[in-house]
């Protein structure tokens, strides 16, 4: 055992502690006596007094006891809460797609919801929001005098001016449609929603026709939509239903 | 260890962990994340740690927070310059030798008080303490002896001597 200036406190500490054995306090006090400076803080640590604080309560133990019951928490539970609150939203959002459902079909200048100056508003098929619209054209080959589906180059608002419309290139022809007169144009506004549109899944939405034409027109059209809206409901159910069953939408 | 045993050792540690934070040198908030921490580290770790482990499992994790957060305020220990420009520091003629030892105790370093307050106060041996606070237990009891002889030497300078005032 050897006492040095750089070990002498742990030594002079297990001393005060009574922690030697009797040969290694007999070692410190023979050391103590050369080194006095030493001896002197052994004094000073022997003569402190024992600390004796006065206790200083915890302000707000609840809370640990609630961090308890936090940490408690059945963290399986709020699992399986998410699981179901994420299912009902999605349940939820398809119910309210699903709600979607189509108008029947108006026609006739009576059933009009409304009546442009110069112009008769024939609704085909209205759908509910969200729609997402993309004007088609719907104009009489003077060559064949039937009408082709055409797109139209921009999507527009309602309140578009139709003679903005540029007709696009012709796609396909509506089959089984009475031809109209080669005189007459025939403006088809396609309101689509859902459904992914092609050109060969349209969905009529309303007609607007030129009144300065034949005023026999509007009987014509009557029936000229009531088979064009037959054939393209029938189309916009089946695009509709597989719409459904692959649950995406197509961008626009 | 229990949900039971878990609150029990609430009831009786937390006012302890709290003082000893304090007595480290932490403020009001620091003192109080500390031990909310140490309890936080005790409940996550509840079915490793026995009731009689509980208490050096708290107090290495109060002193380890009070310590880390120290490093960062990079607080200079330098009690004599402390006590030189706080007025409130200077020694007292009302001051009882509770209220001067509390006054020495404040002017020893951080890491001094630590093992003092682990010895003297929470009982804990010289291998206990040097587990908590992550020492060699030769530098315990360094720490440990110079403690007393400081606190003793500033009780001096204030005019203590073992008689009282």
């Amino acid at each position: 055992m050897t006492i040095t200036t750089d070990n002498y406190e742990q030594y002079l500490f297990r001393y005060a502690e009574g922690d030697l054995s009797p040969d290694e306090r007999s070692a410190v006090e023979v050391w103590l006596t050369q080194h006095p400076e030493a001896s002197e803080e052994l004094e000073n640590y022997l003569a402190c007094p024992p600390l004796a604080p006065a206790p200083i309560p915890y302000p707000d133990k609840g809370s640990l006891r609630l961090r308890a019951t936090v940490f408690a928490f059945p963290w399986r539970y709020a699992a399986a809460a998410c699981i179901a609150l994420l299912l009902g939203m999605g349940i939820w959002r398809y119910l309210s797609n699903t709600k979607d459902e189509p108008v029947l079909m108006r026609t006739g200048t009576s059933a009009l919801p409304m009546m442009a100056e110069n112009h008769n508003f024939l609704t085909i098929a209205k759908r509910k929001q969200p729609a997402v619209r993309l004007p088609k054209t719907i104009t009489c080959r003077q060559e064949t005098c039937t009408p082709v589906v055409s797109y139209c180059q921009d999507a527009c608002t309602p309140e578009y001016d139709i003679s903005s419309m540029e007709e696009g290139p012709a796609v396909a022809e509506v089959p089984n449609v009475q031809p109209l007169p080669e005189e007459e144009t025939v403006v088809i506004i396609y309101e689509e929603i859902l459904v992914p549109c092609t050109i060969e899944e349209p969905v009529l939405a309303w007609v607007e026709v030129d009144s300065t034409y034949s005023p026999t027109l509007a009987d014509r059209l009557e029936y000229w939509s009531s088979q064009y809206t037959c054939q393209f409901y029938s189309q916009y159910q089946m695009a509709r239903a597989k719409m459904l069953t692959s649950l995406s939408r197509r961008p626009f | 260890m229990t949900q039971q045993e878990y609150h029990r050792t609430i009831n009786l540690r937390a006012d302890d962990l709290y003082r000893f934070a304090l007595h480290c040198g932490a403020d009001t908030e620091t003192a109080k994340d500390a031990v909310q921490e140490a309890f936080a580290g005790l409940w996550e770790h509840l079915p490793k740690v026995t009731p009689e482990k509980s208490k050096s499992f708290l107090f290495t994790i109060v002193y380890r927070k009070v310590a880390s957060h120290f490093r960062h305020e990079k607080v200079i220990q330098n009690a004599n310059n402390e006590w030189d420009k706080n007025p409130s520091c200077r020694p007292d003629e009302s001051f009882d030798l509770k209220e001067a030892l509390q006054q020495a105790f404040s002017h020893i370093p951080e890491v001094q008080r630590a093992a003092l307050q682990l010895k003297e106060i929470e009982g804990y041996s010289v291998k206990e303490i040097s587990s908590i606070l992550d020492l060699s237990e030769q530098q315990v009891m360094t720490y440990l002896f110079r403690a007393r002889v400081s606190m003793r030497k500033y009780l001096t300078a204030l005019g203590y001597d073992n008689n009282n005032r």
